[in-house]
């Protein structure tokens, strides 16, 4: 009735899969859900109208109480993506196909990292005690970097299906999204999936449900999504635990709609997806956006089935997506509400802009390929609106920019999708915070214009004497680990300065920690190490806390005397002396040596902190010799001179290359 | 009966010698591979008039030799040195390698040595020197000026592309190849030819010193005249044959030398000897430019910390500088440049 099979959601999931290299490197990333849902999306819609004016349901035959919208939470590898398909399958928006396989799961380094992998959204039918319900599967970005975007995503559902598998357990992204639905006032649907597998528990992990979210083990249903198992009681339970949207939504009040998702596609601009809260929205409706004031003409009105299917009209509380020839993403922010011109109303609650966390420099490998790195940055942004950019300059590495994220994964992957639309190496900085300083004095408050400024550079970091008070970034980190490493994850958050706020058992092996860390110190490597130190089995999730006071100070190095900027960086006061010894050793095995002594300093304002010293040329054995071939010679010797010239950087008679500075700030 | 490279090598001489005007008595140096085999053929090179021989012992270690990929062993080498000696009395050298650690050859150089100064190579010290030399066979290279660069048969093309001008060198028949410096010196050498470049006006009209603070314009020009021609020769026998019969010689690739280039080379070569760069053989390459001028204020730290000296006579380096060449030259060569920039 609904909908002809269409494989190519499937078929372009493989294409997709063949496209994204499988990375084994630590620390990077396949690109990310959102991009892979996005392509995924855009490749469909070649399904066009022909195909669907016959099928296209007839959306105003489903009154209020008879929509569900909600989405599916669960850990990547726990059967999110299985499920969502057996959903489509069983509701017939799909044809059962043995050839439907998760290529999404598979997507290495997004199970190694544990991030929730994207399903799709989608709209299907399901008649159950002879009523035609229409279900609404809203996706969500699934990782606490995008926090603020899946609370809105989630604000736009009634509940979820909490899925968890039933080997695993709960994982801390599990949790990190539970509190999250939980604080929304989402209903709950708990289900175990994989019961099929041997080493299924589903006892212990009902035990650890109701440990960790008093969930009552009667209420959780168990599943398996790969075989089909019990997949049609999930849907049942959806229809009954998930309140219709009839209490957020009026049906005779002018149009509101609730932007909880938008990409953008080259050839329509940027295509929005809404949940229609008052009113209906039909094609050639002239709507607004609350938050930017602009106006446009919607010229395409559909919903998901998965693919883009065309209706002219979308009703009160369906969930569907309109194109309106908006050709930056970033009018079309998440948490946005449009309404008709003229008729100008509430806004719906808690707009807010999504703030960055973690910032890096980003510089091209040579001058020469600036304008290319420009254009490819400016590309992946029109996609990704949450990354904020700002031009840098360094004197080591040149021109470049500073990019803020919301995350460190955000990082990751829009780094790694910049090397592949880029095409070559990219320097990326350290990560950095943003700081926070209260700064007197008539000619600093001048300067940065105000009293409180946030310095995301350490070059533009105040005198010490004009600051009054400097505050970093805390977050709240959720640990969740086997006991046998606890001593070692304990010791490693004391040694970034954290502090335990809790600490339970969720059942008889595994234990979950929460712990208040600043987030300058887990932005570099914490996640690395932590995962080191537990071979693997512990999983990590943090959510901003804002600012808070703490004692920093600027580390400056100096060679020979003489200050280098770029190298400096923030630190708390009580790491300062370990920083510097660090950055004082690497750059005794990094920079080459001259015809003099160097001796390489960290200090703090005027304080020596850690020293060492380079050794000067001796002796060049080859100094004098050389047999006839003086073109060979020349040939060096011009290189060399270059070199000088461009790659190295003098502080006095000290040269400094490049690729020393690459070495000491790249990530 | 002769063996083949040996008859090669009579015919080539006999026709350098029509051509050219071979001085009697020139040095006519072979470099040889001390093998069993080349051994042997030593009498006959001399017999086809080869007067002096460089042979590339590179080691008296076995292992590195092994390492080298050698066709020779440490018997064979010491071998040759006593038949060259017994041949070629006075006139043997032999090629070393330095600064091999056992592991890799990445970094090495190669440097000759005679026991006596006559028996020193005179187109080796020529390097030191920036002089004149054409190395025939495959790999070898050259530094010559053409006998004839025919101006008049310059194309437009040609012409256009030579916006800096050039000089015509008539080599004498009777220039000593051994004090070819003077022909560069006297600007009475010098000939230009073509009307059409200015700049060729302005070449005869600057004598060593005195006008060189007029028109700067033109003293920048003047270091990029050509001078002389940087010749190498394909570098395996097989193409090195294959051009040779082509085209008549086995030069795979020549480039042209501006005085600017040339005077490089001499600085790179000449700081490594104890008289350094005197000022004298620099005025053969940039008459209007003496070292002093050059170098005089810019080499800060290198003259403080007494790795080089600056003088009127010229710059060379001092003990400690000479044991750290490689790292100062690129500054000198920076310094040159921008000079003439």
């Amino acid at each position: 009735m609904f909908l002809s099979p269409r494989l190519l959601t499937r078929i372009h999931y493989k294409a997709l899969s063949s496209l994204i290299p499988f990375r084994n490197v630590r620390g990077k990333v396949s690109p990310a859900t959102r991009w892979v849902h996005v392509t995924a999306n855009r490749c469909c819609q070649s399904q066009g109208p022909k195909d669907s004016t016959s099928d296209v349901p007839d959306l105003s035959t489903f009154p209020l109480q008879c929509i569900r919208n909600f989405s599916i939470i669960a850990h990547v590898d726990h059967g999110k993506s299985t499920l969502a398909d057996r959903i489509l399958e069983i509701t017939g928006a799909i044809k059962a196909d043995t050839k439907n396989k998760q290529v999404l799961d598979k997507l290495q380094v997004e199970r190694e990292r544990g991030i929730t992998v994207k399903a799709q959204t989608a709209s299907v039918t399901y008649k159950y005690r002879g009523k035609e319900y229409l279900l609404n599967l809203i996706d969500t970005p699934g990782h606490v970097d995008f926090t603020y975007e899946v609370s809105r995503s989630l604000s736009a559902c009634q509940g979820v299906i909490l899925l968890v598998d039933a080997n695993g357990g709960v994982q801390a992204q599990t949790v990190a999204n539970f509190y999250l639905a939980f604080t929304n006032e989402l209903a709950i649907i708990p289900v175990l999936n994989k019961i099929d597998l041997k080493n299924a528990d589903p006892e212990a992990v009902k035990e650890q449900l109701f440990t960790l979210f008093e969930i009552n083990p009667d209420d959780v249903l168990q599943i398996s999504a790969k075989l089909g198992m019990g997949v049609t009681n999930v849907l049942e339970a959806v229809i009954e635990g998930v309140p219709s949207p009839a209490e957020k939504c009026t049906v005779d009040s002018p149009l509101r709609l609730f932007l909880f998702d938008s990409w953008f596609d080259k050839y329509k601009g940027v295509v929005c997806l809404v949940l229609v809260v008052d009113g209906c929205l039909k094609k050639g409706d002239q709507i607004m956006s609350s938050h930017t004031g602009k106006l446009y003409e919607v010229k395409d009105v559909g919903i998901l089935a998965p693919n883009e299917v065309p209706t002219n009209h979308l009703y009160t509380g369906q969930v569907g997506y309109f194109t309106a020839n908006i050709r930056n993403t970033k009018e079309a922010l998440v948490g946005d509400t449009f309404y008709l011109k003229g008729e100008e109303c509430e806004p719906l609650p808690g707009f807010r802009e999504t703030k960055p966390l973690v910032f890096a420099g980003v510089y091209p490998m040579d001058q020469s390929e600036h304008g290319q790195l420009k254009a490819a940055i400016e590309r992946l942004c029109l996609n990704d609106r949450s990354v904020s950019v700002s031009i840098e300059t360094s004197s080591a590495l040149g021109q470049g920019w500073r990019l803020g994220f919301l995350g460190l994964l955000h990082m990751d992957v829009f780094n790694q999708r910049l090397e592949q639309e880029h095409g070559a190496q990219v320097i990326m900085t350290t990560p950095s915070v943003p700081y926070k300083i209260q700064v007197q004095g008539a000619k600093a408050i001048q300067h940065y214009r105000g009293e409180e400024v946030i310095i995301n550079n350490p070059v533009l970091w105040p005198d010490p004497q004009n600051i009054v008070e400097t505050s970093e970034t805390f977050v709240r980190g959720t640990i969740i680990t086997p006991v046998t490493y606890l001593g070692d994850i304990i010791g490693l958050c004391q040694s970034r300065r954290g502090v335990q706020q809790s600490i339970r058992n969720i059942d008889n092996n595994r234990i979950i920690m929460h712990y208040k860390l600043p987030l300058n110190e887990i932005v570099v490597d914490f996640y690395d190490i932590l995962k080191s130190l537990s071979s693997g089995y512990a999983t990590f999730d943090y959510e901003e806390l804002g600012f808070e006071l703490s004692y920093l100070v600027k580390l400056d190095i100096l060679l020979n005397g003489y200050a280098v900027p770029e190298l400096s960086t923030i630190v708390h006061s009580s790491k300062a002396r370990t920083e510097g010894k660090r950055v004082v050793e690497k750059l005794k095995d990094t920079l080459p040596r001259q015809m003099f002594k160097i001796a390489v300093q960290a200090a703090v304002g005027g304080n020596i902190l850690a020293r060492g010293d380079i050794k000067p040329l001796r002796k060049d054995v080859l100094a004098k010799c050389y047999g006839g071939d003086i073109t060979r010679k020349m040939k060096l010797l011009r290189r060399q001179a270059e070199g000088k010239k461009k790659q190295m950087k003098m502080y006095g008679n000290i040269e400094v290359p490049r690729e020393t500075f690459i070495n000491l700030l790249k990530r | 009966m002769e063996s083949d490279v040996a008859y090669v090598f009579r015919k080539v001489l006999k026709a350098i010698q029509s051509k050219a005007h071979l001085l009697e008595g020139a040095e006519v140096s072979l470099e040889v591979n001390p093998t069993s085999l080349e051994t042997q053929t030593l009498r006959e090179f001399r017999e086809a008039g080869i007067n002096r021989v460089s042979i590339g012992v590179q080691s008296l270690h076995a292992a590195t030799l092994k390492l080298l990929n050698r066709d020779h062993s440490v018997k064979e080498a010491k071998n040759c040195l006593q038949a060259a000696q017994n041949l070629f009395p006075g006139r043997v050298s032999i090629d070393l390698m330095f600064g091999l650690p056992h592991h890799n050859t990445e970094r090495y150089e190669v440097s000759n040595f005679a026991c006596n100064q006559s028996a020193e190579s005179i187109h080796n010290k020529g390097y030191w020197q920036g002089q004149q030399y054409i190395g025939i066979g495959p790999g070898a290279h050259s530094r010559v000026v053409p006998q004839v660069w025919k101006s008049a048969e310059k194309t437009t093309k040609q012409r256009d592309a030579d916006h800096v001008g050039r000089i015509v060198k008539d080599i004498s028949v009777k220039s000593d190849i051994r004090s070819n410096t003077s022909s560069f010196h006297s600007s009475t050498n010098e000939i230009a030819v073509s009307k059409n470049n200015n700049n060729m006006t302005c070449l005869t009209h600057v004598p060593a010193a005195k006008h060189r603070s007029e028109d700067s314009l033109c003293i920048s020009t003047v270091a990029h005249h050509v001078i002389r021609e940087a010749r190498i020769n394909a570098s395996d026998p097989a193409s090195w044959l294959q051009e040779t019969l082509k085209k008549g010689n086995g030069i795979r690739k020549t480039e042209p030398q501006t005085r600017l280039v040339v005077a490089s080379e001499y600085l790179a070569s000449g700081l490594r000897t104890r008289k350094g760069v005197t000022a004298e053989q620099w005025g053969v390459f940039l008459p209007h430019l003496s070292p002093e001028e050059v170098f005089v204020g810019e080499l800060g730290w290198l003259e403080d910390a007494g790795l080089v000296h600056l003088s009127p006579e010229g710059l060379r380096a001092t003990e400690e500088g000479l044991v750290l060449l490689d790292a100062i030259l690129p500054h000198l060569y920076n310094i040159l440049y921008d000079h003439s920039r």
